[in-house]
């Protein structure tokens, strides 16, 4: 704990992890490493960050990562790099291109389609319940609903 | 049936049809073997990479694996599997398939006593201890094995275990079809 509180105080750019104290040249760079980590998915583990994993792969991945960003990549590049070898499945929020748009934008258009069927259903009934009287009957039914009738 | 039971009746019939789809969509996705990851390295050519051979000091590339068919076997002693799938490339060396070796993230005394132990069916092994190469085969834990064609592209990614019944169903047709 001591070791720690002193690397803490003698370098201020750090980040700390299960068993990894990185160096950082800013804090910037410190807080991008510990948000891209936590948006990169382990590709060994079914639902786990490369931060929260323990696997072999997550500690390479949190590596490269650390390295990339020391060298000056961006997010985008760092990104692209691990989508080249891993796909998708590496990001733990999927771009919204491609196939993905489906993911995207399927259930907000499932709801509208359900939405738009509700609505034509229901003016379809009112429709079919208007046109379901007869003249005769739609005579009674304004007679009955006459202010002179409700007086009485 | 009365008026008030034929809307629940209509609305019965789709939506039983989309239960329908929809199991029958979940039944067939678990049915199909299909990897958790993409491999992304399929039908590409076999990236640029290096390492110093493992048990020497000499620099061996990826350049080398061409002119004939390779397997790249990713390997560690710390991996159970890669116990239980040596003795079959043993068989395979046996029978003169080449097999290329990647020891990944293991220190070259375990590496040895294992080869030592087990036998040894790499030509020779390029030595991995930071998974570097790993990562750049979109490698997601060991035992994976590639399949290299002469002209060095990646045919096929196998991720587990190597053994007769996956070689002779993926590996060898692609082999015989080249």
């Amino acid at each position: 704990m001591w070791k720690v509180l002193i690397l803490v105080l003698l370098f201020p750019f750090i980040a700390l992890g299960a068993d990894e104290i990185l160096e950082f040249d800013s804090e910037q760079q410190a807080e991008r490493y510990r948000t891209l980590i936590h948006e990169l998915r382990c590709p060994k583990c079914l639902n786990q960050s490369i931060a929260d994993s323990d696997a072999g792969i997550s500690e390479d991945l949190r590596n490269i990562v650390y390295e990339k960003i020391k060298a000056g990549q961006s997010n985008k590049e760092i990104k692209d790099f691990l989508k080249q070898r891993y796909g998708d499945f590496i990001l733990y929020n999927p771009e919204a291109s491609g196939a993905n748009l489906i993911l995207w934008f399927g259930p907000g258009l499932c709801l509208l389609i359900a939405l738009i069927w509700l609505v034509m259903r229901i003016k379809g009934n009112e429709k079919s319940v208007e046109s379901s009287l007869s003249d005769e009957e739609s005579d009674k039914l304004e007679r009955l609903l006459s202010p002179e009738n409700k007086s009485e | 049936m009365s008026q008030s039971t034929q809307p629940i009746a209509k609305m019965a019939i789709p939506a039983l049809i989309v239960v329908a789809l929809l199991f029958g969509l979940f039944f067939f996705s678990l049915q199909e073997d299909k990897p958790l990851v993409p491999s992304m390295r399929e039908n590409k050519p076999l990236p640029p990479f290096s390492s110093k051979q493992l048990f020497g000091q000499e620099v061996i590339s990826s350049e080398e694996l061409k002119g004939d068919y390779y397997l790249l076997n990713f390997w560690g002693s710390w991996c159970p599997t890669c116990y239980v799938e040596h003795p079959y490339l043993m068989t395979l060396k046996d029978q003169g398939v080449r097999i290329i070796g990647v020891n990944y993230r293991d220190t070259e005394d375990k590496a040895k006593s294992f080869l030592e132990r087990m036998g040894d069916p790499y030509e020779y092994s390029f030595f991995d201890p930071k998974g570097k190469i790993a990562i750049e085969m979109g490698i997601t834990a060991a035992p994976e094995t590639f399949l290299i064609s002469p002209d060095g592209k990646v045919l096929f990614h196998r991720i587990g275990e190597m053994n007769s019944q996956v070689f002779e169903a993926a590996f060898l047709p692609l082999m015989k079809s080249q």
